[in-house]
């Protein structure tokens, strides 16, 4: 195989009237190409595209609660010890970077915010305390709009959230987890529960 | 079932300005030479291996693939991390082309992987069916879709879009956790050359789960508030999903 390439390639040279190297020239060993056996293509470049029906996902920027008040979404991470962080405004909700975005089509699409402040009160969050299965939140990301409907409202003590890694899991068809406070409330340790609303999504 | 074997490739390295492009030799029954910016980098390529180039320079490249019967060339950019792909465009032709795929390295949820289904194969547009559901939709030869699923094996195959028999598989592709996995569709039904090169890479996680989520500090709501979450959390320590956890609940509360 290789005998015959270089065979071709000192065809290829002749034909072209191309001087060879000069007898006695010492040849540096570097890998340069041979000549292909035929001549090349040259080719446009070209970068694939992604399919019309691929569906970006997108992290929610805005999210209506049942009663209609839009609350602004930001971005949430996690300290090293794991709590997550919560926008201080009770106003703006926080949406876990760790979880799924809309358009994603499995896992938790995770947001927390303040039920209440002493600088500012009762938050929008406040009214998810009074939500049933059936109302409906909205989440939206630009052109993105998604319809999720409550299937459970419940609370679980703060400190065995932990435990309940259904809520944060990547696993099932994509659902709305809305996290806020409520249940007893201790002045030096806070209140004793999380809230959880839980919405499928629809439509 | 067969289960496809994954081509293990280089991690990409954590230097600022290096990249990682692969080169998928994606044209069956041939061996292919490849030559980059005309040094050779790999001689007698054969269909389905995939060649690493670590630490090629950031910018435009270019890249000669020949056999004896035709060479093609072209220029690719090299970024982050890219699969340089030799394929057969969508219909007969006398040269294969060669597409420039872009992959995305970032992160990824804890306990998911990212798959992405590339069609560099001789056939019309096609769907990509995992466990029996339409996954994408409406493919064309050069374009790619790209999903984020549950780390699990899922039954994966190409089928004609408007229907018709498989293409491809159904076969076993496992998705790991944390892992890009790349699948190229290549071959041509006509010859039974149909065939498909997997490609796994790592990639980062976003986060472990929160432990706690503080929101609250006034004391201003109804302590009576919603129910308290117990029979649920006990079926959840008992190992059962949040969706059968709230069925099973649904029929406690009947009874």
């Amino acid at each position: 195989m290789r005998t015959r390439r270089c065979l071709s390639a000192l065809l290829l040279v002749t034909v072209a009237g191309c001087a060879a190297a000069p007898a006695g020239s010492t040849a540096p060993p570097t890998p340069q190409a041979e000549p292909p056996r035929v001549a090349t293509t040259t080719l446009p470049p070209s970068v694939a595209a992604p399919a019309a029906s691929q569906v970006v996902p997108r992290r929610p920027a805005l999210a209506v609660l049942p009663d209609g008040t839009r609350m602004p979404v930001d971005v949430a991470g996690t300290t090293p010890a794991g709590a997550l962080r919560v926008p201080d405004d009770v106003t703006r909700a926080g949406w876990w970077r760790g979880g799924s975005r809309l358009g994603d089509g499995f896992g938790s699409v995770v947001l927390a915010a303040h039920v209440d402040s002493r600088t500012q009160g009762l938050g929008p969050a406040a009214s998810l305390l009074g939500a049933a299965p059936g109302d409906v939140l909205l989440l939206v990301a630009g052109r993105h709009r998604q319809r999720f409907v409550v299937v459970s409202v419940t609370r679980v003590a703060r400190d065995r959230l932990r435990e309940r890694v259904d809520l944060f899991s990547a696993r099932g068809p994509l659902r709305l987890v809305f996290l806020t406070c409520g249940g007893p409330f201790d002045p030096l340790r806070g209140y004793r529960d999380n809230v959880v609303v839980v919405a499928r999504r629809t439509g | 079932m067969t289960t496809l074997p994954a081509a293990q490739a280089q991690p990409p390295t954590a230097a600022a300005v290096s990249t990682t492009t692969y080169v998928v030799q994606g044209v069956p029954a041939v061996d292919v030479d490849i030559s980059i910016d005309g040094a050779l980098v790999q001689s007698g390529v054969a269909a389905k291996e995939v060649v690493p180039l670590d630490d090629l320079p950031a910018g435009i490249h270019e890249i000669e693939l020949s056999t004896d019967d035709w060479s093609v060339g072209t220029e690719f950019e090299a970024g982050s991390s890219q699969d340089v792909v030799l394929h057969w465009p969508a219909d007969a032709a006398d040269e294969p082309v060669v597409t420039t795929f872009a992959n995305a390295v970032g992160p990824v949820s804890s306990g998911e992987g990212r798959l992405t289904v590339a069609h560099t194969a001789v056939v019309p547009p096609a769907d990509i069916t995992a466990n029996g559901d339409t996954l994408f939709t409406n493919i064309a030869n050069g374009e790619f879709v790209s999903a984020e699923v549950p780390a699990d094996t899922y039954s994966v195959a190409v089928v004609p879009t408007g229907g018709g028999d498989p293409l491809l598989g159904p076969v076993d592709l496992p998705i790991a956790d944390g892992s890009l996995t790349r699948v190229f569709a290549i071959g041509a039904p006509r010859d039974g050359s149909m065939d498909a090169v997997v490609q796994v890479l790592p990639l980062g996680s976003t986060g472990a789960a929160p432990t706690s989520v503080d929101t609250g500090s006034a004391g201003l709501v109804d302590p009576a508030g919603p129910p308290t979450d117990v029979p649920v959390a006990l079926l959840v320590a008992l190992g059962v999903t949040l969706a059968g956890a709230l069925a099973l609940r649904r029929r406690l509360v009947r009874h």
